[in-house]
């Protein structure tokens, strides 16, 4: 009875461990896409093209620990720097900067949002109970 | 001392003691009444409350069962699983989606809880993701038993929550 309870109490550790772990790996998983292992430099898909911009446009590059954001407004880009982490909760997991949690999704080139683009992701705000809306980030590099 | 101060027993006494009952009984009474009246109350509010908390639960079993047969359908359309959405199927698809939107803003607001409420929006937007190709028919059925696992879980909860406020 002891010798199963303890198999038991073994496997529901082993599965709790895996979760967890593999929520991290995801978390991870997104984080490597956007930074590309180093520093990667994505666009909204359909913006504007140099040298003005239209409301709307914006740039991130992502790294390690930061994602530098880039936001036209008034036909010229403002910077602003993003402290980047990751999170994972309830079987989801995802990167989170300037206060909204983002579930990432690479994109198959052929799907109509990424417009021909090869590498395409998809970053998804995390409902936040305050508010119905989700948005969807659209980028490409 | 009590040689000295002997007890009163004369009629003067027996005349005290029935003025102290003659106060104290109707006081009883009173006591005995407003105790009633507050068990009453009391049992009344939680009846009421009760009352109140069994019509809920029935009305969000009916509302989660309603949004229940909306995911189904919405799930069964690809007829045979598919990866991704066909052609064939969009229509259909719009169908059920608009029967699940009608859910989502008609009839769970009333009832839904927070958790609830984040997985309904998580299934409407994988929906349209997997309507414009963007996310497979796995990634859909996987939200769509995270809706209703998070229905479940609120209905369980429903007696074992204490509500807010109380």
């Amino acid at each position: 009875m002891s010798i199963h309870k303890h198999k038991h109490m073994f496997r529901t550790s082993f599965l709790f461990l895996g979760l967890v772990l593999g929520m991290l790996v995801n978390a991870q998983d997104a984080l490597g896409t956007l930074t590309g292992g180093g520093s990667q430099q994505w666009q909204v898909i359909g913006n504007a093209t140099a040298p003005k911009c239209s409301p709307g446009d914006a740039t991130y590059t992502f790294s390690a620990m930061q994602v530098v954001v880039q936001q036209c407004a008034g036909g010229t880009w403002k910077s602003s720097n993003e402290v980047l982490e990751t999170w994972s909760a309830g079987g989801k997991s995802g990167i989170a900067f300037g206060g909204a949690k983002y579930e990432v999704k690479s994109l198959p080139a052929n799907a109509p949002a990424c417009k021909g683009n090869a590498h395409c992701v998809r970053l998804t705000t995390v409902p936040d109970g305050k508010t119905d809306a989700t948005r969807s980030i659209y980028l490409a590099h | 001392m009590d040689d000295q101060h002997p007890k009163p027993t004369g009629p003067a006494q027996t005349g005290r003691n029935t003025d102290y009952s003659k106060a104290v009984a109707p006081l009883l009474t009173v006591l005995g009444i407003s105790v009633g009246a507050w068990q009453f109350t009391s049992q009344m509010s939680h009846e009421s409350k009760m009352e109140f908390s069994r019509s809920m639960y029935t009305k969000k079993l009916q509302a989660y069962e309603e949004v229940g047969k909306a995911v189904g359908d919405l799930l069964v359309v690809p007829h045979d699983e598919q990866q991704w959405i066909s052609a064939d199927d969009t229509l259909a698809f719009d169908s059920c989606l608009e029967r699940f939107r009608t859910c989502y803003w008609g009839v769970l607001p009333l009832v839904e809880d927070s958790a609830v409420e984040t997985a309904m929006i998580q299934f409407k937007d994988m929906a349209r993701f997997y309507r414009r190709g963007e996310n497979d028919y796995y990634d859909l059925a996987r939200e769509g038993m995270s809706l209703m696992n998070a229905c479940n879980v609120s209905l369980e909860n429903h007696w074992s929550k204490p509500k807010k406020g109380e």
